[in-house]
């Protein structure tokens, strides 16, 4: 019974292979859209956290020689005999790999590469029998070594024992520099008189760097999310249909004697085949999808890290894994809706059409309260959000509310609409589109979650961008940056420097406590770079000049919120009550920041004296200073930053994300094109004995094929034009909620109107495209199968 | 796991396919202790890199000057992956420290990890000096200076020898299990001790006792002991005893002793001849009070740990801390106990 | 007894309130006898056919099909006999359009595991179908189409045939020929047949016939 019954389910498909492929299609594309996001999400992710937990690079201060010179054994067993606990790094390239060698017996924490090699043969990593961990590029590119194969290793980079590396380097002896661990003993000597060679160079501010890369997952995290969405409504949209043309087949099956259960299973069996086979498919496609897009990625993280980061793209078992579970998931959610009116479904098509009428009108009803009942959560949610759970589920409320108050609105315009209808035919029109509406309202709600994304996502990203390059020219405004090892040297520098540049600006900043916060506090010199660059999010009149007399504080973003402060609050430094005149924003700074006037700050902390110093100085001299303060000074070129350098490198970082954005909102658009298509070439078949009334009462094919399109357009439009507050609003909901959830700054808002019209139209662009092919099928009706709706009693 | 305990796992000290800390694990190439061993000294206190595991162990009970107990540990163990020894970073004497403070109500602990072949870590015996980074126990065994230090501690130690060396089991050939397994071991516990403790709370000038352990072998353990209790006990009318218990996994223990007399003469007991029967644990579940017996030598004791929690966080977690005995005799002592993970 | 039914009642929930269609039904059929059902539109023939089939229930009474109740049975039991024992020919037909002619007349024969590839060819030739066999529903006329959906009824050889309105969307000539068919495949299997109808033509081609009236026999 069960072959029989499930052939006579199967042949339905292989009557309408167009049936069938939309719906393996729109499922397939439904997880590529899925899977790729998240691949190109997990492998950055990836890339990321192997790039930083190889050896903690940056976490920890490390000792170097003042004069770029190798460290010896000698100083390295000394320090250790002194008590400073410290550990010897030697780093160098062979065949174009990043060779890291370490000392595993005394490295502070855990040592990324070679951290998940367990059962590897660990007494040979430390005899020098030569093992390296690497990924299988390295493996690839080093055929002459052993190399430990490990999914999680940084790319491109290779860390093995520390006299292996010396060996393989050709480095005998040498170690670059000495990591020193965060613990130490309360017993130490003196590291002035043990090895007055090296300096302590501060832990990287690598805070920074997560911040920023945080926020750009964050990005593609609520892509995803959208994604996912618009997906689900996809499949959502195709199982529905799969089962509602199926409907008399069914009965018919039941009426000759299968039993329902049975019914079911099958069903349930055939979807779930089809949601394998096109998971598998969907995987694949999101694979290229990702494959085309990593290289961007990862050239955007290798610009944030100036780490390597892998370009190319590992095909992780989890992808498979959860993009399959999308497809059989999303499958699973949206048959089991259609499963259960298959079960209520009578057996007999009595003429009880009025109750199913019924039926779907109190289900129209109760999806518009859900709706409402979601958007008023949603504007609770608004006004009491706070972190990062409360902000996804802003998101999803607003979202999922929108989504299916949409068929209700579009109705009520309608309705409105075909009141103001003159001409018979445009009264028919309005009427025959709400009539259709139902059938198409899933692909429609495809569409404005489609375009709403691209909306919030682009206002995001684009607010990011103008925002950071800012905040860039802010922070960075100084051509120069100079990093002094010590007060003399400084005084050397600021003599050298200050009759050959416009300005020398001295930094110098203390560790100190605000309203219970810890915030370093920078005393800031009286000069037109702070007054001309700095934007305040809030300041009281005249706040720089109060500021530098010494009578007020400026505090960044961070510290405002966390304090609860704002401009006219008091503070207190040093004993001192300070009144706040301004806060500026501090994008990807975790921790509170304070400025006051240069004059106050050495007063207040007179031991301090400044070791770095921006220099400000026409860009085209730059070069030339360097060169000279490196011949005439002690002072080398590592210890000069440009800024122009780090400005450029940071916005081609963001023209990069800008590509991964409009390469993912064409993708989503066209999935949501697609999911009009299916709706409407399945629509078609049912759409032939509502329109040959109309046929036989005059009008003629090409018209009815053009209204269609027209339709399909103008519900495209309406659909558009909701999608723009909504996506607006997803925006904000990013930018002020889950953006100061995570991070704890504010993103201001920016508006891009002519990137919005782009949108808009290239909605219009592919729905007309997708009523496109519908419509001239329609127009090309054989005149016999519109007069068979007459012939043959249905 | 990090890398740190993964490369302890490939060391005998951390292993724990076979016994506890891979002690009960056969490695080739290594030498093996023999029967009526003849030490010849200094050299014996220096390393013997044939053998695969090696410990200098000293432990230390002390009070300060308001009768307050303390404890101390200060240890260095040798693991070699080779039987040799070599010169660079590729050389394969592994070193590992313990140093600990133990106080009523406090216990703390540092670890270092260092290779031999570097100069970072290691022993020589003559000047006999045993080290790893700034921790160091130097001098000529009648007297010697010790120092360790850790995050939240530190102390500096001057040692003085009032008694002979003390040589266990067979004249030092100590044996570990009935299928044989044995180690070369030896003390000095007659050692005064007086010196300072930098703790949170401020420094505190001690004075005491210690007991310097020498214990070397390649597979001390059979296959089937997974740890042991160890307990050295000095009595206040001068005799010592040290004796151990060894966990089997089939549940029953193989037992050793060594009675000092005061004089510093010794006898070997027997397996069996001395007994511990665990009273309490501690809210871990180690034992932390125990009845202790030698009926040759009329001794029925109670041990009880100064601070139940004496627990060392290292790579090899292990109980190590004070005790006193009270019962037939009165004294006080140190306990240890592995394998209670 | 090859079916009994007893004291059948059914009433339907309607805007107006419940309406009994069915007030009472009782009657006996044998194999090999042929009975109509006849009455006027609304007095209950459909609803007590589909009683009979298991395809409803009643909300009283008995169906007995060789002495045991229909009506007693859950779902999956009344779907056995549907397959089997019963077979109905519906007046849409209810082809699955999917499928050729041969598989929708082989259909519930290999269905209810009672396939027999003689009788079925024998069937379609007999319907004047053995040219038709590759041909899917929607090509054929409806006078076709209604021979399938008898073929496919006869198929697994039932013990009662239950047909409503069967030539209903045939013309005259096609009618009589199909049922012609019917009669005479029905006394070849020996198999009891009952036909709802509103031709009294037809049902004055039956054994026996029993009138409808405002739910009860008249």
């Amino acid at each position: 019974m069960t072959r029989v019954t499930l052939h006579a389910l199967l042949s339905h498909w292989w009557r309408s292979p167009l049936q069938l492929f939309t719906l393996l299609a729109g499922l397939a594309l439904a997880t590529a859209l899925w899977s790729g996001v998240q691949a190109v999400n997990a492998e950055a992710r990836a890339s990321y956290r192997a790039a930083s937990t190889t050896l903690g690079e940056g976490r920890y201060d490390r000792l170097a020689r003042r004069d770029g010179q190798p460290i010896d054994l000698a100083t390295y067993v000394a320090l250790r005999r002194a008590g400073w606990l410290v550990s010897p790094v030697i780093s160098g390239r062979l065949n174009d790999v990043r060779i890291i060698g370490v000392d595993p017996l005394t490295a502070p924490g855990s040592m990324g590469a070679a951290e998940i090699a367990q059962g590897a043969d660990v007494a040979g990593f430390l005899a020098g029998q030569g093992q390296l961990f690497g990924s299988a590029d390295v493996a690839a590119r080093l055929p002459d070594f052993t190399v430990i194969i490990s999914e999680n290793a940084a790319p491109n980079t290779a860390v093995t024992d520390i006299g292996i590396a010396q060996n393989v380097l050709g480095r005998s002896g040498e170690i670059d520099s000495l990591v020193i661990a965060p613990e130490q003993p309360i017993c130490q000597g003196d590291l002035a008189q043990i090895a007055p060679d090296l300096i302590r160079q501060r832990a990287q501010q690598s805070t920074d760097t997560a911040q920023l890369t945080d926020s750009f997952h964050l990005n593609l995290t609520a892509f995803g999310l959208l994604s996912f969405a618009v997906g689900i409504f996809i499949v959502n949209g195709a199982i529905g249909l799969a089962f509602e043309q199926r409907r008399p087949v069914i009965r018919t099956l039941r009426a000759l004697g299968v039993p329902l259960r049975r019914l079911m299973l099958l069903m349930a069996a055939e979807l779930m085949i089809f949601a394998t086979v096109a998971g598998v498919v969907g995987v694949f496609l999101g694979y290229v999808i990702a494959a085309l897009l990593l290289p961007d990625v990862a050239a955007t993280l290798r610009g944030l890290y100036g780490a390597d980061v892998s370009g190319t793209l590992q095909l992780r078992p989890s992808w498979w894994v959860s993009g399959l579970a999308i497809a059989l998931g999303g499958t699973a959610v949206a048959a089991t809706g259609a499963l259960w009116k298959l079960s209520k479904m009578p057996l007999l098509a009595a003429a009880q059409k009025r109750a199913l009428a019924m039926a779907a009108g109190r289900r129209a009803g109760l999806q518009a309260m859900i709706a409402a009942t979601l958007l008023i959560v949603c504007l609770i949610l608004c006004i009491t959000a706070q972190g990062l759970i409360a902000g996804f589920a802003l998101l999803a409320c607003l979202l999922i509310g929108a989504a299916l108050v949409l068929p209700f609105v579009l109705d009520r315009v309608l309705s409105v609409a075909s009141r103001g209808a003159k001409s018979i035919v445009a009264q028919w029109f309005w009427a025959d589109t709400r009539q259709q509406l139902p059938g198409l309202s899933l692909a429609l709600m495809a569409l404005l979650l489609a375009m709403a994304a691209n909306v919030g996502v682009s206002t995001m990203v684009s607010s990011f961008r103008t925002t950071f390059t800012g905040f860039l020219d802010q922070r960075l405004t100084s051509e120069l940056y100079i990093d002094t090892a010590d007060p003399a040297q400084a005084a050397d520098f600021v003599a050298y420097a200050t009759p050959r540049v416009d300005a020398v600006l001295p930094i110098m900043s203390s560790q100190i406590t605000i309203a219970d916060h810890p915030t370093e506090i920078y005393g800031t010199r009286d000069h037109a770079t702070y007054r001309d660059n700095w934007q305040m999010l809030e300041a009281a009149r005249d706040h720089w000049d109060t500021t530098f007399a010494g009578q007020t504080i400026l505090l960044n973003e961070q510290l405002a919120r966390r304090g609860g402060l704002s401009v006219g609050d008091y503070v207190t430094v040093q004993g001192r009550e300070m009144a706040i005149a301004g806060i500026y924003g501090d994008y990807g700074n975790p921790i509170g920041q304070a400025i006051i006037g240069e004059a106050l700050f050495k007063e207040m902390y007179p031991e301090i004296t400044p070791d770095r110093f921006g220099v400000r100085i026409a860009p085209e001299k730059v070069p030339d200073f360097i060169a000279a303060l490196n011949a005439q000074t002690d002072i080398s070129a590592a210890k000069t930053i440009n800024q122009a350098g780090i400005k450029a490198l940071s916005l081609a970082i963001f023209e990069r994300t800008f590509t991964v954005t409009t390469a993912l909102n064409i993708l989503t658009l066209a999935v949501a094109g697609f999911a009009i298509l299916m709706s409407l070439l399945t629509l078609a078949a049912m759409r032939v004995p509502q329109l040959a009334p109309a046929w036989a009462m005059g009008m003629t094919r090409a018209q009815l094929g053009r209204l269609e399109l027209l339709r399909a357009v103008m519900l495209a439009m309406l659909t558009a034009v909701i999608a723009l507050p909504l996506g607006l609003a997803l925006a904000w909901a990013l930018l002020s909620v889950v953006n100061v959830a995570a991070f704890g700054w504010k993103l201001p808002m920016y508006l891009f109107p002519m990137d919005y019209a782009r949108l808009g139209l290239f909605a219009l662009l592919a729905a007309a495209l997708a009523a496109l092919w519908p419509a001239r099928r329609l127009a090309r009706t054989p005149p016999a199968d519109l007069l068979k709706v007459f012939s043959n009693e249905r | 796991m990090n890398v740190k305990a993964l490369i302890f796992c490939a060391l005998p000290f951390m292993a724990h396919a076979q016994g506890f800390a891979g002690l009960g694990t056969e490695v080739e190439g290594f030498s093996v202790p023999q029967p009526s061993p003849i030490f010849t000294f200094p050299t014996d206190h220096g390393p013997h890199n044939d053998y695969r595991i090696e410990w200098w162990y000293l432990t230390a009970n002390l009070a300060g000057t308001d009768g307050t107990d303390y404890g101390l540990q200060w240890t260095l163990f040798r693991s070699a992956l080779a039987p040799e020894e070599g010169a660079g970073w590729a050389a394969p004497q592994l070193w590992m420290g313990h140093a600990a403070v133990t106080t009523p109500d406090a216990h703390y602990v540092s670890e270092r990890l260092g290779r031999g072949g570097i100069g970072q870590a290691g022993v020589n015996a003559d000047p006999f000096v045993a080290w790893i980074d700034d921790w160091e126990l130097s001098g000529d065994w009648n007297t010697l200076a010790m120092s360790a230090s850790g995050a939240d501690f530190a102390y500096d130690m001057e040692l003085t020898a009032q008694g002979p060396l003390v040589f266990h089991g067979d004249a030092g050939f100590s044996v570990k299990s009935a299928e044989g397994q044995a180690s070369y071991y030896y003390s000095q516990p007659y050692f005064d001790v007086a010196g300072v403790l930098a703790l949170p709370t401020g420094d505190v000038p001690v004075t005491g006792s210690a007991w310097l352990d020498r214990e070397w072998s390649s597979q001390p353990l059979g296959a089937n002991q997974t740890g042991w209790d160890w307990f050295s006990l000095s009595f206040d009318e001068g005799a010592k005893l040290m004796g151990f218990r060894l966990q089997q996994t089939d549940g029953a223990h193989f037992t050793a002793a060594t009675w000092i007399a005061a004089d510093g003469a010794t006898t070997a007991m027997e397996d069996g001849a001395f007994t511990a029967v665990p009273l309490d644990e501690n809210a871990q579940g180690v034992p932390v009070r125990w009845q202790v017996t030698l009926p040759a030598r009329d001794v029925d004791v109670t041990v009880a740990a100064i601070n139940d929690n004496a627990w060392m966080t290292t790579s090899v977690p292990y109980w190590e801390g004070p005790v006193t005995v009270t019962g037939s005799h009165q004294g006080r002592g140190y306990l240890e106990m592995t394998g209670y993970e | 007894m090859l079916l009994q039914v007893e004291n059948i009642h059914k009433t339907y929930a309607t805007a107006d309130g419940p309406f009994e269609v069915l007030r009472g039904i009782g009657f006996a059929l044998g194999a090999g006898e042929t009975l109509a059902l006849t009455g006027e539109s609304g007095s209950g023939k459909s609803t007590l056919l589909h009683i009979i089939g298991g395809l409803d229930t009643a909300d009283q009474g008995r169906v007995l099909l060789d002495g045991s109740d229909i009506a007693a049975l859950d779902d999956n039991g009344r779907a056995a006999i549907r397959r089997g024992a019963i077979g109905v020919v519906f007046q849409q037909f209810n082809l699955i359009p999917s499928l050729k002619v041969a598989d929708n007349i082989a259909f519930q024969a290999r269905l209810a595991g009672q396939y027999d590839p003689e009788w079925t060819a024998t069937l379609a030739e007999r319907m004047g179908l053995a040219g038709q066999l590759n041909k899917y529903p929607e090509q054929l006329s409806g006078g076709q189409q209604q021979r399938v959906a008898i073929a496919r009824t006869l198929a697994p050889k039932p013990r009662l045939v239950l047909a409503d309105e069967p030539t209903g969307n045939l013309d005259e000539d096609t009618a009589g020929t199909v049922m012609d068919l019917i009669l005479e495949l029905v006394s070849e299997t020996n198999a009891g047949l009952l036909m709802v109808t509103h031709s009294q033509a037809l049902a004055g081609r039956m054994q026996r016939r029993l009138h409808l009236r405002a739910g009860q026999i008249a």
